[in-house]
């Protein structure tokens, strides 16, 4: 249920670009539209205040076309949403009011920014004021299409310094393009490369692009915890629909999304930002009347994979409020009592000797029985795009959002607490955690990797000195030597498990089987002396065989993407 | 000190890494990249003019750049990167579309890797430049005089140290290549 359902006058800000004639030429301004959300009291919703005026068709427009966008989203978060009315003005018309000009805002193009407003008021998600907006709501699904004057607009917004960025309508070739002149869709096709020199310019056709570069996940998620509608998870929408794409932007894998945007935080340093993430999720608990699962291990790990240095600022302890900690341990089961007391040790930092993280599994990829289906999955399993996407990517994100204030360290002890925390960061993301972890474990097992990748480098005495002076780029270069080896082998263990989930299981006819369809595969491209081979030669090698072939694909494929 | 200790002990790799290595692995290790992929061109290019921009402020404690003329000093680099490997910058793109080749991380790395490199190229060139004028003949016979009769019996016995003329004019190429060697072999000690 949606909690902002009992409040009231909150109020959202959108900023946006007004067009008005002087001397029959096109004059643009940087505004705001403010809206405000009002108990509903009789049929009418609308309510509009300040010194512009909005023409009776674009009101007719924004109550039968925005407002049921706006509803329609709400609804998705809460079924038993009940509608609100609206009041809504535009601000900063100082440069209208000066040139004694009336301004009626007439026409679609403030329709994201209204819908925008709305959202933000109902939502509590607050836009950024840098960030200008335009474009017409062209359908009750939420479809963006172009509007006028865009040259003019983005002028605007160059010349106001306080704009880094502008959303605009796409200019796709659709029916919607042929209402404007030739000569005007010319003009702003040009005056749109022209802009990127000053401007960020994002293109969007519906309101889901639109409401994912307004609204920041940070926000996001702080409104699904006071909104309570963090965890209601929503799938993907098979047919398309705009509205059930916002729907899933806005509520899809949040815990997820919570953990990812407090640890960016924690890394940054942002200690208020930590703390207003996890206060607010920690009150939407208390709401819930529910201790979440494994909490405690999850926010004790986050925090030993943080660098010691940024721990040891003066604000990063407590996480948040132990007043709250105490009200949310009313509610744990018998189950939770040790991850309560994990939970105590991460809110104050004692990060001290034991505790246990339960094994993830490793996901099971599914046996093909189909021989030539198979042959075909083992190649896109190990072939370069799948080992990036499903290894590589998730380690790389791990070291590229992994900051810290310095690249030396002055002493042992600081060396290897900040390689323990660093390969820590790379386990976590792997979601392979090892069954029993305590900071001995992470160091001894951190110390592992570390010599391994240092095996040709001098060793770990060599990585010690290497960050303590930094001749080679400190703990920076020693962290991407850690992440390429731990990359490696984790694509190791991958294509491994792969070929044995895949070839362990069959019979020896079965082998020779496989082995027969994949030389008939890729007979035409190989010497006929190796076509000729017997499968049953070839058969007790063939897991070295195809990870030769994969190899050299690969070699082919990384040829290709220079081109 | 001789004048040729002091150019020495200013070029080793220590006094490069303090002076001038560690500001730029200090700024590429503060940016925090939010996604190691990217789903638009447009928001490829402006990544790396943000941290081109980030980089080169951080380093030279100095504001911000046009976030177009970062774009363009920051596509120069990463399409020089990528054509030593026959690419070019749709290849960037494309490995920061996939993270194939450690995504958009790699290609951060790469910008910092190149303006870490002319950063230390200008610093080696001042530092010569303030020991030996780059017009003076008779400073480079001198430097390269001191160099010969204190390195020269030990290099090679075919070098005449009575005969600094014959190695003035290559004078940087000979101090930056003992220099290197110098890098190699201390390189080399360390993982012993």
């Amino acid at each position: 249920m949606i909690m902002t359902n009992q409040k009231i006058n909150i109020t959202g800000r959108a900023a946006t670009v007004l067009v008005f004639k002087q001397d029959g030429n096109d004059k643009a301004v940087v505004s705001s539209v403010v809206v405000k959300t009002r108990r509903k009291r009789g049929k009418k919703r609308l309510f509009f205040t300040g010194q512009a005026s909005f023409d009776s068709n674009t009101v007719k427009h924004l109550d039968k076309n925005i407002l049921p966008v706006v509803d329609n989203i709400l609804r998705l978060l809460d079924p038993q949403y009940k509608q609100k009315a609206f009041e809504i003005s535009i601000v900063n018309l100082g440069v209208a009011s000066a040139l004694d000009l009336g301004v009626t805002v007439s026409g679609f193009s403030a329709d994201v920014a209204v819908l925008l407003a709305m959202l933000s008021a109902v939502l509590e998600i607050p836009l950024a004021q840098d960030v200008v907006t335009t474009g017409h709501i062209a359908s009750g699904d939420g479809d963006i299409r172009p509007v006028k004057s865009i040259e003019a607009k983005i002028k605007a917004a160059i010349e106001n310094p306080g704009i880094k960025t502008f959303i605009y309508p796409s200019f796709d070739p659709d029916i919607s393009k042929r209402t404007l002149s030739s000569e005007q869709t010319a003009d702003e096709m040009d005056i749109i490369p022209q802009a990127k020199k000053y401007l960020q310019m994002i293109e969007v056709s519906d309101i889901c692009q639109l409401i994912k570069n307004c609204f920041s996940c940070e926000n996001v998620l702080l409104a699904a915890l006071g909104g309570n509608f963090f965890e209601i998870n929503g799938e993907p929408d098979s047919n398309g629909s705009n509205i059930e794409k916002v729907g899933y932007f806005l509520t899809h894998c949040n815990e997820k999304r919570f953990w990812q945007n407090v640890e960016i935080n924690a890394l940054a340093g942002n200690c208020n930002k930590v703390w207003q993430l996890l206060q607010a999720r920690v009150k939407y608990q208390i709401c819930r009347k529910q201790y979440p699962a494994e909490f405690g291990r999850k926010l004790l790990q986050l925090v030993l994979s943080v660098p010691p240095s940024t721990r040891a600022t003066e604000d990063f302890f407590p996480l948040f409020e132990m007043k709250l900690y105490f009200e949310m341990c009313q509610f744990i089961q018998d189950e939770d009592c040790a991850d309560a007391i994990r939970l105590m040790d991460a809110i104050c930092g004692r990060l001290g000797p034991d505790y246990h993280a339960q094994s993830i599994a490793g996901q099971d990829m599914p046996v093909e029985t189909d021989i030539d289906a198979a042959v075909r999955a083992v190649l896109v399993e190990i072939s370069v795009e799948s080992l990036a996407q499903k290894v590589g990517l998730p380690i790389d994100a791990a070291r590229a959002a992994y900051v810290m204030k310095a690249v030396t360290v002055d002493s042992n002890t600081a060396f290897f607490e900040l390689v323990s925390a660093f390969y820590l960061t790379l386990v976590r993301h792997t979601g392979l955690e090892p069954a029993s972890v305590n900071e001995r474990t992470i160091g001894a097992e951190a110390l592992a990797m570390l010599e391994r990748a240092y095996k040709d480098k001098g060793g770990i005495d060599s990585a010690e000195t290497e960050g303590r002076n930094g001749f080679n780029g400190g703990m920076r270069f020693i962290f991407d030597v850690m992440t390429e080896q731990f990359k490696f082998e984790q694509q190791s263990k991958h294509i491994n498990s792969v070929l044995k989930r895949i070839f362990n299981p069959l019979k020896w006819n079965d082998r020779v089987k496989f082995t027969r369809v994949f030389l008939e595969q890729i007979g035409p491209q190989m010497p006929a002396d190796i076509c000729n081979m017997p499968a049953e030669k070839l058969a007790n090698h063939f897991e070295r065989i195809i990870q030769v072939y994969s190899k050299s694909l690969d070699n082919m494929k990384q040829l290709f993407r220079k081109f | 000190m001789s004048t040729i200790d002091n150019l020495l002990m200013e070029m080793n790799e220590g006094a490069i890494s303090r002076e001038v290595g560690l500001k730029h692995d200090d700024a590429r290790n503060r940016y925090q990249l939010r996604s190691n992929v990217v789903t638009s061109y447009d928001e490829f290019t402006w990544t790396i003019g943000d941290y081109y921009n980030f980089h080169v402020s951080f380093v030279r404690g100095c504001g911000l750049m046009a976030q177009s003329d970062a774009q363009a000093k920051a596509k120069r680099i990463v399409e020089q990167a990528y054509r030593r490997n026959n690419g070019d910058i749709s290849s960037a793109f494309r490995d920061a579309s996939d993270s194939v080749n450690s995504g958009m991380r790699g290609i951060l790395d790469k910008i910092a890797e190149t303006l870490k490199f002319e950063d230390i190229e200008d610093y080696i060139k001042t530092v010569f430049d303030r020991y030996v004028q780059p017009a003076s003949w008779e400073q480079k016979v001198e430097i390269i005089g001191q160099f010969i009769r204190k390195y020269g019996p030990v290099l090679s016995s075919l070098i005449d140290v009575n005969r600094p003329e014959q190695y003035a004019q290559n004078y940087q190429e000979l101090i930056r290549s003992y220099m290197e060697n110098l890098r190699k072999c201390s390189s080399a000690f360390r993982r012993l």
